[in-house]
């Protein structure tokens, strides 16, 4: 068993201190440590992007990334995105426009939708599929994600 | 009821939204239980061999193991939907790669899986049936020498390797070819695919103090996943409950989900025990499609009429039932396509072989044929000179027309989906689009497919509550495709009330209906009518109190929207459903409550017009549903690579229930046929899966695909559904796979004949050419 370090970091907002393995990865802090389990596994290999979390703004892949690397940084998951039950914009967008089907990819798309818009609030529709296309899915067909992204670019929601 | 059923056809988003854009959803890996262990199985090195010993002494010393299982702890009984012919736990063989020979509980997964690497098993190695063609052979080694002592729960006739043969023959193919003028014959192959749900598949156990098993899994039918762990466990059904968490995509690849192993753990330890596959685990030892070989002979008059079609069909079943044999029944049924052939002989075979389990997925048997057929008619297009469209046309079937065996087709619309297409402004302009880069050529293909759902049985539970909401139990598991949210909208409209009133109950064993699952698009059209039905049922218990109440009789009553009943032609006085409800409870005639169930209708194949082999005693379907595709691609010249540019899908889905969920069906299907066409293969190293990951096998992403997907749906209603209603889930992926494979000929005059069409295989042709 491997050894265990200290880190600290904010996770949607709330300061948190605690011990991880050298070997953990994000994912299984997240799922595991603070049972914030819309974080989903898919692929366990940074393909399928249902694991994508926002940290100090950027999408990055949970399964991937090594807890002990998330110190002194902010994170943002899915369950950070409302608050006080108000969705933001882009989850607006995402339900109005029918965008989640199964929902297992979901948590990842929209994240990654909202780290698209953070940084490029107006872009075309190549840009939004350029900017989801690290983010599986199986059962939409893309169309209406790209939909809400523009929609919510557009300023229809929020 | 006019005014009460605007709910139907609205674009409501899907009642489980909210939950999906925030995390809330609740999928069964994200279930923890007090106490809980955690575990894994250890799967076979060899695709057949005979399991001499088994030592797991040491794997259960290793400090935190809790429990581990083989065969040898389990009751020696199999599961199996239709022949009960696979052991949980490998029982003395293993048949394919991966197959599970011991699981392990333990307090973290990392414990499990360490104590996995110190069982010690020694095989002897038998000689692995890989090919279904040599399978076939007498001389073959059989992968299940001991076949006849199964339970077996269909009639096609079972022999040495072949687990099911199904034939129908219309018509005279003699006559048939004599009468063609043109004859065009091929052998077409599809490869086994994965469903690849983005959601592994899990299962969550418990035990309680009375013995009785529960389990929570990401199963499409708790009643399968149930008779699993209750058979191969041998306890009683009644001592076993199975409920359905949040499915992440299922698309016919879970019809159980390890349930019985997790179940077996927990009643060993005596606490909660949760088992998720992996990505790779779930693609080794889960469920593919049929790999399928396909040789078909179809013959034509100069003018372009259908006249004779000759189909066999090897599908590869893998090394255990599952669904296998309704697989060709849907093959066999839909063979022809949507067009009148009067002469016909179809034949499918399913074959063991030392490889992954096949099963129902998304197509249910019908892409594979489609592919070859919908090849075959451009080819003879092609060869006469004849419009793609033109052909399609004029062969079609008809509203009204007889299928084979004299089943009537009410509704048939291929023509009406084909129209839409030929009117579609970007078809009609589509030789006036972007020019064309130097080193790429365009093409267009088109097609048109049929299927068929509703199959078994279903049932609905509606409750009225003293509030005037009520509580609708189907055990219908929605997967992905919006059926909660249909099935509530059906059940609002019928009863006037907004979808706030209606609340679903989780698909559970314990609910007190019974589903076969979700499979064959019988969400809508066929769990869809038991509420309908259940619904009315509730309707005439309110009119009938509601009569007491107000001293009239009920058909002089009226329900009127937002949940109120009143007397005809009279404003005032008007009754709550809540008060109606509440004086039921406690001053009238009891609860209101609504059930129905029923099984689907046969429709047998007239004896006298079709003769058939191993087609009675299977479900064959109720509704036909009908659809056209249509697809512009793009091929690299240098290195073959197919970019689907445009797509345009028309559906006839009888009455759109939920705008938003109709559209994501079409525009989801549409993309996954594209994966199906150009990309998916399970690969296999002799037994060994050479692929499992989604890095080696590749699902279409975001830029694999295009933005522009018209979508046309066409709503010709059928008799006897909510609204008129069809399924549309498995028709929606057929069309892409050979509307590409003819856009491919279009553009450079090969013919592909083989899935996936990667770039290797189309830059062959052309360098052939």
């Amino acid at each position: 068993m491997s050894t265990k370090i200290q880190i600290q970091l904010q996770v949607n907002g709330e300061a948190r201190e605690l011990l991880v393995r050298t070997d953990e990865t994000l994912l299984e802090t997240l799922r595991d440590q603070f049972q914030l389990t819309g974080t989903k596994r898919g692929c366990n290999q940074g393909v399928c992007g249902a694991c994508t979390v926002l940290r100090d703004g950027e999408p990055v892949r949970a399964c991937l990334s090594l807890a002990v690397n998330s110190t002194d940084t902010e994170l943002t998951t899915i369950e950070g995105l409302a608050t006080n039950g108000e969705l933001q914009p882009i989850q607006q967008a995402f339900v109005a426009e029918g965008a989640p089907q199964c929902g297992f990819c979901m948590s990842g798309m929209v994240l990654a939708a909202k780290a698209l818009l953070d940084t490029n609030p107006n872009p075309t529709i190549d840009e939004v599929r350029e900017g989801l296309s690290g983010n599986l899915c199986r059962c939409t067909g893309y169309v209406k994600v790209v939909d809400a992204v523009m929609a919510t670019a557009a300023g229809k929601y929020g | 009821m006019n005014a009460m059923d605007d709910i139907i056809g609205s674009a409501l988003p899907r009642i489980d939204s909210n939950e999906k854009v925030t995390g809330s959803a609740v999928y069964v890996d994200d279930l923890y239980r007090p106490h809980m262990l955690h575990a894994a199985r250890l799967g076979s090195p060899y695709a057949h061999a005979r399991i001499l010993s088994c030592d797991v002494t040491t794997a259960r010393a290793l400090p935190g193991v809790k429990s581990v299982i083989t065969a040898a702890d389990l009751p020696d009984r199999n599961i199996g939907v239709a022949v009960d012919d696979e052991p949980i736990l490998a029982r003395g063989i293993v048949r394919y790669v991966g197959e599970p020979v011991a699981a392990v509980a333990a307090d973290t997964l990392a414990i499990a899986q360490a104590a996995l690497r110190l069982i010690e098993i020694e095989y002897q190695e038998l000689p692995a049936v890989l090919d279904p063609v040599a399978a076939l052979a007498s001389d073959s080694p059989l992968v299940h020498e001991n076949f006849a002592d199964y339970d077996k729960r269909f009639s096609a006739p079972s022999d040495g390797n072949m687990l099911s043969l199904m034939e129908v023959a219309t018509g005279d193919l003699e006559t048939g070819w004599r009468e063609s003028d043109i004859i065009i014959e091929g052998e077409f192959t599809t490869p086994a695919i994965h469903p690849q749900y983005i959601e592994p598949c899990g299962a969550l156990a418990e035990v309680d103090g009375n013995g009785k098993v529960t389990v929570w899994s990401s199963t499409q039918s708790v009643f399968i996943s149930q008779a699993d762990v209750s058979r191969s466990l041998d306890l009683p059904l009644s001592k076993v409950r199975c409920i359905a968490t949040r499915i992440g995509g299922g698309f016919g690849g879970k019809q159980g989900a390890n349930e019985a192993v997790a179940a077996a753990l927990a009643i060993a330890t005596n606490r909660p025990v949760k088992l998720i596959m992996s990505r790779e685990e779930d693609m080794i030892s889960m469920r593919s499609r049929h790999a399928a070989i396909i040789r078909m002979k179809t013959g034509a008059k100069r003018d372009g009429t259908l006249v004779c079609r000759e189909t066999e069909v090897i599908f590869d079943a893998g090394a255990y039932c599952d669904l296998s044999p309704f697989v060709p029944m849907y093959t066999v049924m839909m063979a022809q396509g949507p067009y009148r052939i009067p002469h016909l002989s179809n034949t499918a075979r399913t074959v063991y072989t030392n490889r992954l389990r096949a099963t129902s997925i998304r197509g249910f048997g019908t892409i594979q044929a489609t592919f070859a057929g919908e090849s075959q008619l451009d080819e003879i297009a092609h060869k006469l000179g004849i419009d793609p469209i033109d052909i399609r046309i004029k062969n079609a079937i008809r509203d009204g027309d007889k299928w084979f065996g004299s089943i009537p087709v009410p509704v048939a619309s291929t023509v009406p989906c084909l129209e839409a297409i030929r009117n579609h402004p970007r078809w009609q302009s589509r030789h006036q689009q972007d020019a064309v880069k130097p080193g790429k050529r365009r093409g267009f293909g088109v097609c048109a497919t049929v299927q068929r759902g509703s199959v078994f049985s279903a049932s609905a539970q509606v409750r009225m509550s003293e509030d005037g909401s009520v509580t609708l139990t189907t055990a219908y598991v929605d997967i992905g495709s919006g059926s909660d949210t249909a099935l509530a909208q059906i059940c609002a409209a019928e009863l006037g009330i907004s979808i706030d009133q209606v609340n679903l109950v989780t698909p559970d064993s314990d609910g007190g209906v019974y589903d076969f699952g979700t499979a064959a698009d019988r969400g809508t059209s066929q769990v869809g009518h038991e509420v309908q039905k259940a619904a009315l049922k509730v309707r005439e218990q309110l009119l009938e109190y509601a009569g007491e109440m107000l001293e009239c009789a009920p058909q002089d009553l009226e329900l009127r929207p937002r949940g109120k009943v009143g007397i005809k032609g009279v404003p005032q006085p008007e009754l709550g459903f809540g008060d109606i409800a509440a004086r039921g409870l406690y001053a009238g005639g009891g609860p209101i409550i609504g059930t129905h169930s029923s099984r689907v209708k046969d429709s047998p194949l007239d004896p006298e017009v079709t003769r058939s082999v191993g087609m009675d005693n299977v479900a064959m379907g109720a509704h036909f549903e009908f659809a056209a595709h249509a697809i512009e691609i793009e091929i690299d010249e240098a290195t073959g690579q197919v970019t689907p540019v445009e797509g345009w899908c028309a559906i006839d889905v009888g009455r759109v229930i939920n705008a938003l969920g109709a559209d994501g069906q079409i525009v989801g299907g549409f993309v996954q046929g594209v994966g199906t066409a150009l990309l998916e293969e399970l690969v296999w190293d002799d037994g060994r899966l050479a692929n499992p990951s989604l890095m080696d096998y590749k699902i279409p992403g975001i830029l694999d695909v295009p933005y522009d997907i018209h979508r046309m749906v066409l709503e010709n209603p059928e008799p006897d559904t909510p609204w008129g209603a069809r399924g549309m889930g498995d028709l929606c992926i057929n069309g892409p796979v050979p509307a590409i494979a003819n856009a491919i000929t279009d553009a450079a005059n090969v013919r592909l004949h083989d899935l996936p069409m990667t770039a290797e295989r189309v830059l062959r042709l052309l360098i052939e050419k």
